[in-house]
């Protein structure tokens, strides 16, 4: 006679292990409500709606000339981009530039646009605990921005200089993710130091505890 | 949600109860933390919007367990992509484990069943009303694991 229990029980301790307490009441009743865009936003996805409502009166006077069908045509923009899950939301904005996000079957997706500067692309439904998009070191302007998880309760950028900066966390509940966005400038940089490959330091991520979670040089 | 609302009370209590073993069943499902976590807050979350559609016929954990598991189910059909930047930034996340080979031998129902038995520690009912099967069907899957889980002991045993 084998007693199953030992082994099965090891295997499903390996499997998902212990977890301590706690979870986010908060976040859950956020998800929970109606999705509503934030009157804040409007005006950055002004500019949004009107390129939105061109291709619409374009794709409804296609869609009457070549006689496709106008629900087929609605679908593509109701997710588009393609594969979005989500409303697009504005996350950081500017004088001249913003950041929209969305989620996609392949996580957070974002666009940055800039005069100068744009990105775009989705960071997977596997990102990192500190997800570092993208962001610029010049000598005319330096900033950064990315995702973090939902654990991290602090993110920190400590130079190598010694400053520290404590970077604010913005969530988007619309997106129905966890994970909270960061946004930040990097004080203005020595043009010597920017020479020789400038690295300011390090984001530092901790939890509600004050707990290390991630470190990332930047 | 001004007013006084019992059942959203419930709800509550009952994350802040149970909420790890919630993550526990949600992990095992989609195979790691971070997605475990989303898939636990959208459960919920979907419980919590649907509340008014409870009939109190069943208890309203297994009730709310079905949200989960759907979520997390839903989470796992996602494929994992990788980020397009910091692709280093990778090697802080640790792979999401693998089933052994007592587990890899289940279909997807009979890991279910095992998982909110051994995780969640749910009697029959509640594990039948959480994935919409009957309790006979819950006693004869968690039979059909036990003998496939025993059918690889003995493989091995045999072999050794």
């Amino acid at each position: 006679v084998i007693d199953l229990e030992p082994a099965l029980i090891e295997e499903l301790e390996a499997l998902s292990p212990p977890e301590p307490d706690g979870g986010d009441w908060q976040d859950v009743l956020l998800r929970s409500e109606p999705r509503r865009m934030p009157r804040g936003r409007r005006r950055t996805l002004g500019a949004l709606a009107v390129g939105v409502l061109g291709v619409l009166g374009l794709g409804t006077a296609a869609s009457a000339a070549f006689g496709w069908k106008v629900s087929l045509f609605w679908a593509w923009v109701n997710s588009y981009p393609p594969g979005r899950t989500s409303p697009i939301v504005s996350v950081f904005s500017g004088p001249d530039w913003s950041l929209v996000a969305w989620m996609s079957h392949k996580g957070i997706c974002i666009s940055y646009g800039a005069p100068g500067a744009a990105g775009n692309g989705c960071e997977g439904t596997h990102p990192a605990t500190i997800d570092l998009w993208g962001g610029e070191v010049s000598l005319k302007q330096s900033f950064m921005y990315g995702t973090v998880s939902g654990q991290v309760d602090k993110l920190v950028l400590r130079l190598d200089s010694g400053r520290s900066t404590s970077i604010p966390l913005r969530a988007e509940p619309a997106l129905h993710t966890r994970r909270r966005f960061f946004y930040s400038t990097i004080p203005a940089v020595p043009a010597r130091v920017f020479q020789a490959q400038w690295a300011p330091g390090n984001l530092l991520a901790y939890d509600r505890q004050g707990r290390l979670l991630s470190r990332r040089r930047v | 949600m001004g007013e006084a609302d019992p059942l959203l009370a419930e709800i509550e209590a009952l994350y802040r109860a149970r909420f790890a073993y919630f993550v526990r069943v949600a992990r095992a499902i989609v195979g790691d933390r971070e997605r475990a976590l989303e898939a636990v807050q959208d459960g919920f979350a979907d419980a919590i919007r649907s509340r008014h559609t409870f009939r109190r016929d069943g208890s309203l954990e297994a009730w709310v367990w079905r949200a989960v598991v759907n979520a997390a189910q839903k989470a796992a059909r996602r494929p994992l992509v990788e980020p397009p930047f910091a692709a280093s930034e990778m090697s802080d996340v640790p792979a999401p484990p693998e089933s052994g080979p007592l587990l890899s031998m289940l279909t997807e129902r009979q890991r279910l069943v095992v998982f909110l038995r051994y995780y969640a520690d749910l009697e029959y009912r509640s594990i039948a009303d959480a994935l919409d099967i009957k309790v006979g069907t819950v006693s004869a899957t968690l039979s059909a694991a036990h003998a496939a889980i025993r059918r690889t002991l003995l493989g091995v045993t045999n072999r050794d």
